[in-house]
């Protein structure tokens, strides 16, 4: 039996994540795959980022995690969504190449002490205060385990009305973690997930399709890679429409779908619905977008965002075929869905141990979210903490308030799941506080908390020595009001100059756009620097002033409460009394995110603080 | 004011304590069974069974202080979630405070701070901050209107409208939401169409929420009618001629202080307070001037404001002491005095007369307890005096009464259509939620960073909040409490 200190089970995105970080920490990691299954694929989107998930991506950055680095090498193209809807909201989006971005995975995981083990796991089981790890003839052993498996727990394939048992077409399920995981308690209801079928790019008609290039000005997403470097080839997605026929074919097959006639039981996002879905819930529209895009460089298959479906094999050749350019358009692999089971997460702790089970950790899509970027925020954040309890050290735990992590840590840990946990800016508190450009100023405390001493380290140390200094330049530089600058200011086109004016004032007129602005007024700061400083202080008011708001929510939110004490006392409904006790908040705002709870109970609770 | 959630028994009278009463009310409450109340009893209160009427003495040392009827109201299943034992008593004022001594000396129980048991009601959830709200206005409201609409707020229907406000702000940030997170499924024309349709319900609800704050409120709990003037215009006088036959014997308007005499005036089955103030005049007198400003400002806040005037003894620089206030009616004294007519039409003409919307010419003849005064003024005098702005009209003081009081009655009435919410602290938050969405609006407008909107969107939600209970600051609890007396 081999001897590590911590084993991760499952090498996907957040696998990897746990995996690297645990290295970089100084510990023996060991990290099983099954055979024949690349590390961090991309099973569905070959895309990383988006609205929300821009921010999760350089959140793991700036924690010293990977996902951004790979994204950058393996993005073949870049986009800013919501680029005209202010700063706050923008967020970046990259296709990427599957392939590429999967070998990069392996190059890197393979520079580290990381052993990789390709096997599949048989059996788990407790023994004292270790974990055993068992593949087949062979063990291993550790005193912490995360496990990352995503959706292959119990997972069932569906096509149309073919099933398997796999957790991905092609793809055995993990039918060995049953042992230590008959303790595991997983949530009541199965989630689904699907993808859509892959065409060959060949036999679509690019030239009816409106073209989307790739933005030259998006910005990488790994800090220490220059802004704008392009690692790949870019190559433009397309864009085209469902149409009345191809919503009628869909719609007349209906009794032939998985989800519609029962077949799959699982419960799909709402928000990531497949063409089925879309179908029947919104029966007036017959438009619907589909993104075309390429999955790789050299890959014959298209992926088209936005037709997910688990219909059978002829209806769904029959449907893409009254899409505009698809005409013709020959399908390689069939869209199937994955019905899984999920942790139940309440089940967790902050820091994603599971509370019965000390040493060991849940991440990723196991644990019911959806999406490459979640996965591997909860990766990092598992393998951080698995980490430090090795290392008796103390816990890390991301506040809501700062990081999308900390949101999503909390809305997992605090509620129970009843469909799959998708991240939004919505879910975030104050969006105007947290945002891409601030990503450094925001995790830099924790990924201080780390104590290593990396390249990453250093640049943050910098980043945050020249922050300090441009904001406090921003507040004592002041325009005279005197002819001369008058004059600059027209110029510039920076509107009137009727009184002395700070440059932090000028930062804020709204008609200006601050960060090129404050570029032109300072030299010699890191470009990252300026960004930050400039969309901050145009923000500074707004954020002021929620703040301000929430300052008597968010203090009466951290104050503690005794759950066991409320749950005894004879004036709360047992209705939440149930709630309370599946969930075992211990602050406030822990249990006014709990569902269903009433307002006369928050107020009771908060009457007895 | 700070109340103590130390749990301890309480006991309070419920039906006042400062007047003798048939029968008064002691409520004890928050005692954990009837063994320790038992001893003070002539039977065993262990056979009380819940809900039930039961004779009893209340006896200590041999001696019985009162013949009572019990009733035992068992917790959860009572007004505030505890046990209650309510005593039924003669409400001799002496017996009353006796009986509650003897159970406070005990050490069974102590005194409860004003509204202690409705608190208690809160606390335990048995009712929620909105119903206290509602339950303070009934117990102060004067009028048949605000009593009708404290018990619409103990029922639960203006919570209804405001659950409302928050659906309708709910649907308004999902469709900034969909703006944000999911422009590229809707497509930028829905989105904001979206949204400007959500705003436009949101906005119209809070917009006519914010109507019904307007108003003085304190003139539909109390609605007040002043009289203003000069010394010696004839204030008093008419204040006794609007009394004559209407004086409220059931209000306690009745006073005397140092700055006014009130009295009740019922008018339809609403009473309203009369007051009549000290006589307004330049002054250099320093204590007489504060008089005479504390009664200004009682003027400035009735509802229903009438100016007397005695145009043979009016100097006109005194009127700008007058310039604020607007007055319903002006009561023009002395009518049947030679030359009243031009003076009075000269001071109508003067540009700094007082505004107001309706003036009557009448006279009310000697003052004093020793005339009688019945019907129309004096034994034979003349009464006349326009009805309106021109008129001529003669005719006993009686019908100009009458119209008054009309005039009177039928602007409360319109108050009261406009059906205003009483409640101090749903009008203080429901015009900041008015202010809020005006201001974010014009964000809206100007801005196109979604950024900045879905936080100044945020702000409102904390307004909503608090005006659904579900966050409120402990000063809203304290103040509403101290309107309560002791007992409730």
């Amino acid at each position: 039996m081999k001897k590590f200190d911590i084993i991760i089970i499952g090498g996907g995105h957040a696998g990897i994540e746990a995996a690297w970080i645990s290295d970089q920490m100084g510990l023996k990691v060991a990290l099983v795959s099954m055979t024949g299954v690349p590390l961090a694929s991309t099973p569905c989107n070959p895309a990383v980022g988006g609205v929300g998930k821009g921010q999760v991506v350089r959140e793991v950055d700036a924690l010293g995690g990977l996902m951004g680095k790979i994204a950058d090498l393996s993005a073949i193209q870049y986009r800013t969504l919501n680029e005209s809807k202010g700063h706050a909201v923008r967020s970046t989006r990259v296709q990427v190449d599957k392939e590429k971005y999967s070998e990069n995975a392996e190059k890197i995981i393979a520079s580290s002490n990381v052993e990789v083990i390709r096997e599949k796991v048989s059996k788990v089981y407790k023994k004292e205060s270790m974990f055993h790890v068992e593949l087949g003839k062979k063990g291993l052993k550790a005193s912490k385990v995360i496990v990352t498996t995503g959706t292959f727990l119990n997972g069932v394939v569906h096509t149309g009305e073919e099933q398997s048992s796999g957790g991905r077409i092609g793809q055995m399920a993990s039918d060995g973690l049953q042992d230590l995981f008959l303790s595991i308690k997983t949530a009541p209801t199965r989630f689904k997930t699907g993808t859509p079928p892959r065409l060959d790019r060949e036999t679509i008609d690019f030239s009816k399709l409106e073209p989307q290039e790739s933005d030259p000005k998006t910005q990488n997403f790994h800090v220490l890679d220059n802004l704008y470097h392009r690692e790949l080839e870019q190559v433009p997605c397309y864009l085209t429409r469902t149409n009345n026929e191809t919503l009628s074919i869909i719609r007349d097959n209906k009794e032939r779908s998985p989800i519609f006639n029962g077949q799959i039981k699982g419960v799909g996002p709402r928000y990531c619905p497949s063409i089925e879905d879309k179908a029947f819930r919104y029966p007036e529209r017959n438009s619907h977008h589909v993104f075309i895009e390429p999955e790789g460089l050299n890959i014959p298959t298209i992926y088209p965002n936005g037709i997910s479906t688990s219909l059978p094999k002829d209806a769904q050749e029959d449907f893409i075929q009254t899409i505009n350019g698809l005409e013709k358009a020959k399908i390689l692999v069939y869209g199937y869905a994955v019905e899984y089971d999920v942790v139940d997460t309440i089940n967790l702790s902050k820091t994603l141990e599971y509370k019965d089970i000390p040493g060991l950790y849940f991440a990723g899509q196991v644990n019911g979210t959806s999406g490459y970027e979640e996965a591997a925020g909860q990766g990092i954040i598992a393998g951080i903490n698995a980490s430090l309890a090795f290392l008796n050290r103390g816990p890390l735990v991301l506040e809501r308030t700062n990081s999308y992590i900390g949101v999503m840590v909390e809305d997992l840990v605090s509620n129970r799941r009843d469909e799959p946990y998708r991240l939004f800016t919505a879910r975030a508190e104050n969006r105007l506080f947290i945002r891409e450009d601030n990503t450094t100023n925001r995790i830099h405390q924790y990924r201080k908390l780390l104590g290593l001493n990396s390249e990453l380290d250093q640049f943050q140390t910098q980043y945050m020595a020249e922050y300090i200094q441009l904001d406090k330049y921003c507040e004592k530089f002041i325009f005279k009001s005197n002819d001369e600058t008058k004059g600059y200011f027209k110029k510039m086109e920076y509107g009137p100059l009727d009184d002395n004016v700070t440059l932090s004032q000028l930062l804020k007129r709204s008609k200006l756009d601050p960060v090129a602005t404050l570029k032109n007024e300072v030299e010699g700061f890191l470009f990252p620097v300026v960004q930050a400083v400039a969309i901050s202080k145009k923000y500074e008011g707004y954020i002021n002033r929620a703040n301000l708001e929430n300052q008597k929510l968010v203090k009466l939110g951290k104050k503690k409460i005794d759950w066991e004490k409320i749950v005894n006392s004879a004036s709360i409904s047992n209705e939440c009394k149930q709630r309370i006790k599946d969930i075992r908040p211990e602050t406030f705002s822990q249990a006014q995110r709990i569902k269903g709870i009433r307002p006369a109970t928050l107020a009771f609770i908060a009457g007895g603080i | 004011m700070i109340y103590l959630n130390d749990g301890l028994p309480i006991i309070a009278c419920s039906t006042g304590t400062t007047s003798n009463t048939a029968i008064a009310k002691i409520r004890i409450g928050g005692f954990e069974n009837l063994d320790a109340l038992t001893p003070f009893f002539s039977k065993n209160l262990l056979n009380l069974r819940p809900n039930e009427a039961r004779l009893l003495e209340i006896m200590h040392e041999g001696k019985v202080f009162d013949e009572v009827v019990a009733i035992f109201f068992k917790g959860p299943n009572s007004f505030n979630g505890e046990n209650i034992l309510e005593l039924d008593v003669h409400g001799n004022q002496v017996n009353v405070q006796r009986i509650i001594d003897l159970f406070i000396d005990n050490k069974i129980c102590r005194l409860s701070y004003p509204g202690e048991f409705t608190y208690r009601a809160l606390t335990n959830k048995k009712m929620n901050l909105s119903q206290v709200e509602g339950l303070d206005v009934l117990i102060n409201s004067h009028s048949n209107f605000a009593f009708d609409q404290g018990m619409a707020t103990l029922r639960g229907e203006l919570n209804e409208k405001y659950k409302l406000l928050l659906h309708y702000f709910i649907k308004l940030k999902a469709s900034l939401e969909l703006s944000i997170d999911f422009l590229e499924d809707v497509g930028e024309e829905s989105a904001k169409k979206e949204f400007a349709a959500s705003f436009s319900d949101f906005n119209n609800l809070i917009s006519s929420l914010y109507q019904r704050t307007r108003g003085n409120v304190e003139n539909l709990m109390t609605p007040t009618i002043t009289l203003i003037g000069q010394t010696n215009a004839g204030k008093s006088s008419f204040f006794n001629q609007l009394l004559l036959n209407n004086r409220s014997i059931v209000s306690d308007y009745a006073g005397t202080t140092r700055d006014y005499v009130s009295e009740g005036l019922s008018i339809k089955n609403t009473d309203f307070k009369l007051i009549d103030t000290a006589g307004i005049r330049e002054t250099f007198d320093h204590i007489e001037k504060m008089g005479i400003e504390r009664s200004f400002e009682l003027g400035k806040r009735a509802f229903f404001k009438i100016l007397v005037v005695n145009p043979f003894e009016t100097n006109p620089d005194d009127f700008h002491l007058l310039k604020d206030l607007e007055f319903d009616f002006v009561i023009f004294t002395h009518s049947d005095l030679v030359g009243m007519v031009e003076k009075r039409d000269q001071l109508l003409k003067n540009p700094n007369f007082p505004n107001h919307y309706n003036n009557l010419s009448l006279s009310l003849g000697p003052i004093g307890p020793d005339e009688s005064i019945s019907g129309p003024m004096g034994p034979g005098k003349n009464i006349s005096g326009p009805m309106g702005p021109d008129k001529n009209t003669s005719g006993p003081i009686g019908p100009i009464i009458e119209e008054l009081k009309n005039s009177i009655y039928s602007k409360f009435t319109e108050l009261c259509e406009k059906d205003p919410i009483l409640v101090d602290r749903h009008r203080r938050v429901l015009e900041g939620l008015y202010i809020k969405t005006q201001e974010f609006q014009v964000v809206t407008d100007s801005l196109d960073d979604l950024g900045i909107i879905s936080s100044e969107l945020n702000l409102i939600e904390n307004d909503i909040q608090e005006l659904l209970g579900i966050i409120s600051p402990d000063d809203v609890l304290a103040s509403i409490f101290s309107n309560f007396c002791i007992g409730k």
